[in-house]
């Protein structure tokens, strides 16, 4: 594990640090300006017409939605526990916590196209309205971030377990990253489509 | 640069911590301040404010901005408030 920090020990001694390569901080930065234009947009279609937003809200399970929200929070702290041990070389405990980060987002891909599937079978679709055409249409796009999260996720969690070399963290640091900015995408979707009434 | 530089060094960042008070805060909103006995305002705007809170919980303890350059911070705690506020603003705009 010595392999580690050999790309952090030739990095001068500082403050600050950022995880992960910059250039992830500056798609994530992008990724989170485009949601809150969409959210912004959504809440200004919302103003046009509240009734018709509200009573398709409660066709949305709210149950669903905060199961959903608990799922891909206890996955990031699942990746986050899996950094931790990495950090201090217990690459079996690492597996394990990241194994169960990725059935976290498997189990919230499963849950959502279920719940999709619910609502195309009760005549809901993307061109249902204003409503339910922010709602697959953000939805869509966050869980298209699951997926890739999700994939990524799992290509470390194949590379750790096979025992081969781990040369530094950079590279699991940004798949990291990038989950919990999923978590957090959703931590404002979820409220704002379910529960803003 | 060592990995001491982002390892949690308060009990409340840690992980663990977090990820409890994520939930708690997730149970309160989907699961109490959504009933009716609290008035849609209230409900939803305590909801925002909450999920703000969560957002920067995120932003510092699980993606370790806490201990990042300022001004990669400043931006990203921007968003926690910046966005719940934006949509409280909608909310509660009065025309």
């Amino acid at each position: 594990m010595a392999a580690l920090t050999t790309d952090q020990a030739a990095e001068p001694e500082t403050r600050w640090k950022i995880p992960g390569i910059e250039g992830v901080w500056v798609l994530m930065a992008g990724d989170m300006v485009i949601f809150a234009l969409l959210f912004g947009s959504f809440m200004s279609a919302r103003m046009k017409d509240p009734g018709t937003f509200e009573v398709a809200r409660h066709t949305l399970d709210f149950d669903r939605g905060g199961i959903n929200t608990l799922l891909l929070l206890t996955s990031s702290w699942c990746v986050a526990m899996s950094l931790h041990a990495m950090r201090a070389e217990r690459r079996e405990v690492a597996v394990r916590w990241l194994g169960f980060g990725i059935l976290g987002g498997f189990g919230f891909a499963v849950s959502k196209v279920l719940e999709y599937s619910a609502e195309i079978s009760a005549g809901h679709t993307a061109g249902s309205g204003d409503f339910f055409m922010y709602y697959f249409m953000m939805t869509g796009i966050h869980l298209v971030h699951v997926l890739v999260g999700t994939l990524v996720l799992s290509v470390f969690w194949v590379r750790w377990r096979s025992g081969r070399e781990v040369r530094g963290l950079t590279g699991f640091e940004s798949a990291a990253v990038f989950w919990h900015m999923v978590d957090l995408l959703w931590i404002v979707l979820f409220p704002l489509l379910y529960l803003v009434r | 640069m060592s990995s001491d530089t982002l390892r949690p060094t308060r009990l409340w960042q840690t992980p663990t911590v977090v990820w409890a008070a994520l939930m708690a805060a997730t149970i309160t909103t989907t699961w109490i301040l959504s009933k009716d006995t609290f008035a849609a305002t209230v409900g939803t705007v305590c909801t925002l404010a909450l999920a703000g809170w969560k957002v920067r919980l995120v932003v510092l303890d699980f993606m370790e901005l806490r201990h990042a350059p300022w001004p990669l911070r400043i931006a990203f705690e921007a968003w926690s408030v910046g966005v719940p506020a934006m949509i409280c603003g909608f909310y509660l705009a009065p025309w």
